[in-house]
């Protein structure tokens, strides 16, 4: 309609508004669509794993291998054409052997549904203008310029002077979109090992219906993965929704699973819990499960009695499903470090971090806090100086009298590490207790008798 | 032949010698109880080492396959909570009525004051310093108390610590009545470290299915005086510890000392000389009336 009023490309909004009285505005929101068509990208791994987007509006989907699954190519394209009608989209198709020639054929062809046949990229091209080589305009002009406007006239040159001109890029650009250099499609997901897919008859909103289904796809990956001696450490279940939008939930495993037992109650798990979250919206018409880090299983001995190694399988398991719902980071075990700082002196650390053997047991020290601030808080406190232990001290409001204290138990700072961020001075702890029976680990941060430090009181720890 | 008639005279040496010593065997343990008896053998000693704290609790234990709950007496006094449920820990790993633990530290992530989880060089004082800990943080209650649930129902952890120093929402009689009957059917026990915010005083319906159930305030400790020392040092940790709840037990108010060389308990003894001061004295300090040995006995 406006186009058929005139109104071009890079018109001013005035000039336009001249040409046609009812023209419809929207403010442009690239950062909004832009992830749109992330999403509708991510949709489009029901038909390949390989898809990811480029510039401001293009998909690519890799279908190597793909086509045959909807029918051949045409029936293929017809597909996706219809979903995207379905959601109002005006979109055009390209389908060729090279990534630059299918680009030229989706943005440059006559029809909005181009296939070019094996190998006769270079003969389809070579009708087209320069700029459906994907060239920055400054390239294109200058070639315009030159009187070159076919990429016919383009191909006949030498490669040798027109590197030597227009530098490298239109010469790479040139020898991918006719199959004589490779390019790298970059996936927005990395492709899964194995996939398994289910097709609801009608699109589905019911999440029991899904658990359902789910079951059923995981019978089918374990039956798979056992067949193959095969075992994942990730599962994801993509949930396409008949509107464009893909769910995506995964779950990772400690130990490589092969198991439909545990991966449908892992999943299954993540699904109660997202429970609300999920909008189903029209429904769901396909969800795939995918397994990712294969690794080759080990035959086990099923055990005679209930040993240890049941034990362990059962702790794996827990862990899986404590790590899938509260988050990896959130499980940890702590390890000694190789520090006399009593912050550093050791480190929560996450279950999947090796244990690291250093031969440094905790030692039993009776000094050292049940609880540690992981930040010191200053307080103010009256002491002796240079170096009494304090005999009050204020902490969140509140007077401590300070009735037995031990210490100085000085810390020097490690001086031979450079790294370290805050105050690099010596510091004097003090194990004191108050006068309500409340127990406290301060330490003064330097010392007073050095001129060049600056001493203040912290509060680090609580003892029982 | 000559191999066979040694192999079948080796075989038989071993049955008698075999025989003898399940003998001895037979005879000793015989004797030994025998004597015992004869004794009128002390009872073992019980959970706590301290008789009149040993039969309030039920059975005189800390009861497996059930939930025991810890109180702070006040805001301050989350480590001293925290520091008697790990004796506790201890007495239960030391009584053997625990294997080797694996121990699920289950913690609610809150912004509060105090840590919720410990500083590992300090636990020496309370338990062994090889205990491994799996700590599990969750933001929310309900993943909190799902933590409980599924650490309680596998049968790979022998104890279940779960501690919430921030608030209090949703945990009930009908949640902790889902957590015991999970602790029963595996015989774990959950110890759980509730915060202060939730005791009845405060106006809160408290009614769970804990077995027994705590209340810890810290305690000024017997101060050890050195001769050149300016500052009297702190001497073992003392709490004062109410049993506001024991099923089947009794409750009561007992004033306990942890002795963390012997990983014991004592019952705070009298100061003898009650009137010297500690330097430098506050104002306000209260003299230590609580320091003796008589018990503080509530309800039955």
């Amino acid at each position: 309609m406006a186009i058929l009023s005139g109104i071009t490309k890079g018109m001013s909004l005035t000039d336009a508004r001249a040409l046609s009285r009812d023209l419809v505005t929207e403010k442009a929101t690239p950062t909004r669509d832009n992830s749109r068509l992330k999403q509708l990208a991510l949709w489009c791994l029901r038909f390949s794993p390989l898809v990811t987007t480029r510039g401001p509006d293009d998909i690519l989907i890799d279908i190597t291998g793909c086509a045959h699954l909807f029918g051949g190519e045409e029936a293929m394209m017809a597909s996706i054409a219809n979903h995207m009608k379905s959601f109002t989209l005006t979109a055009r198709f390209g389908l060729a052997d090279t990534i630059g020639a299918a680009w030229a054929a989706a943005h440059y062809a006559q029809s909005d549904h181009t296939i070019i046949a094996e190998q006769e990229q270079e003969d389809f091209l070579a009708a087209l203008p320069v700029s459906a080589l994907r060239l920055e305009t400054g390239i294109t002009q200058r070639l315009n310029q030159l009187g070159l406007h076919q990429i016919k006239e383009v191909l006949r040159i030498p490669q040798a002077p027109l590197t030597a001109r227009f530098g490298t890029n239109l010469v790479t650009r040139l020898q991918q979109a006719t199959g004589k250099a490779a390019e790298v499609l970059n996936p927005l997901q990395q492709p899964p090992d194995y996939e398994l897919r289910h097709a609801f008859i009608e699109p589905v909103r019911n999440l029991e219906l899904i658990s359902v289904a789910l079951g059923d796809l995981t019978q089918k990956m374990a039956g798979l993965l056992t067949a193959k001696k095969k075992g994942a450490r990730r599962f994801h279940l993509r949930l396409f929704r008949v509107d464009g939008h893909m769910e995506q939930i995964s779950v990772g495993t400690s130990r490589i699973c092969h198991e439909a037992s545990h991966m449908l109650l892992l999943f299954q798990e993540k699904l109660s819990s997202l429970g609300a979250e999920i909008d189903a919206g029209f429904g769901y018409d396909l969800m795939t499960l995918s397994a990712f880090e294969i690794e080759t299983r080990q035959d086990e001995q099923s055990a005679w009695t209930t040993s240890t190694e049941n034990l362990e399988e059962n702790f794996n398991k827990l862990l899986d499903r404590l790590s899938n719902r509260l988050g990896v980071e959130q499980i940890n075990h702590w390890q000694p470090a190789q520090s006399h700082i009593p912050e550093r002196a050791f480190k929560y650390v996450t279950m999947t971090t090796p244990t690291a053997s250093s031969g440094k047991e905790a030692s039993n020290n009776a000094s050292r806090p049940l609880l540690l601030l992981a930040m010191p808080t200053p307080i103010t406190v009256l002491a002796e100086v240079p170096d009494g232990p304090p005999i009050r001290f204020e902490w969140r409001n509140k007077q401590h009298h300070i009735i037995a204290a031990n210490g100085p138990e000085r810390l020097a700072p490690e001086w031979w590490r450079h790294d370290l961020e805050g105050s690099q001075q010596t510091r004097d702890y003090y194990y004191v207790e108050d006068q309500d029976g409340h127990r406290f680990w301060l330490y003064r941060d330097g010392l007073y008798e050095r001129p060049k430090d600056q001493p203040r009181w912290f509060i680090h720890g609580f003892f029982a | 032949m000559a191999g066979a008639r040694r192999r079948e005279l080796k075989k038989l040496k071993r049955q008698i010698y075999k025989s003898r010593i399940q003998q001895m065997r037979g005879q000793h343990v015989h004797t030994t109880f025998d004597d015992l008896q004869k004794k009128g053998a002390s009872t073992p000693t019980g959970f706590f080492g301290i008789s009149s704290l040993d039969t309030a609790l039920p059975n005189g234990e800390i009861t497996a396959g059930a939930i025991h709950e810890f109180f702070p007496a006040s805001y301050n006094d989350f480590p001293a909570a925290l520091g008697f449920t790990l004796c506790i820990l201890q007495r239960l790993i030391q009584q053997k009525t625990m294997q080797p633990p694996s121990i699920l530290w289950c913690h609610k992530l809150d912004r509060t004051e105090f840590p919720t989880l410990p500083y590992p060089p300090g636990l020496s004082f309370y338990t062994s310093p090889t205990l491994r800990l799996l700590t599990v943080g969750s933001r929310r209650e309900e993943d909190m108390l799902w933590t409980l649930e599924e650490g309680l129902s596998t049968d790979c952890n022998s104890l279940i610590i779960g501690v919430n120093a921030g608030t209090e929402k949703i945990y009930d009689f009908t949640a902790s009545r889902r957590l015991s009957l999970r602790a029963k059917r595996t015989g774990n026990r959950l110890l759980l470290l509730r915060p202060y915010s939730a005791k009845a005083e405060l106006g809160r319906v408290t009614t769970t299915t804990a077995v027994t159930r705590w209340e810890i305030a810290s305690q000024t400790s017997q101060p050890v005086k050195y001769i050149n020392a300016r500052t009297p040092v702190p001497g073992n940790p003392r709490w004062q510890v109410a049993l506001t709840r024991s099923k089947g037990g009794k409750t009561g108010n007992w004033i306990l000392e942890w002795d963390y060389e012997t990983f014991s308990f004592h019952l705070a003894s009298l100061l003898a000389d009650r009137k010297s001061p500690a330097r430098p004295q506050p104002r306000n300090y209260p003299t230590n009336t609580l320091t003796t040995e008589r018990l503080y006995r509530t309800g039955n």
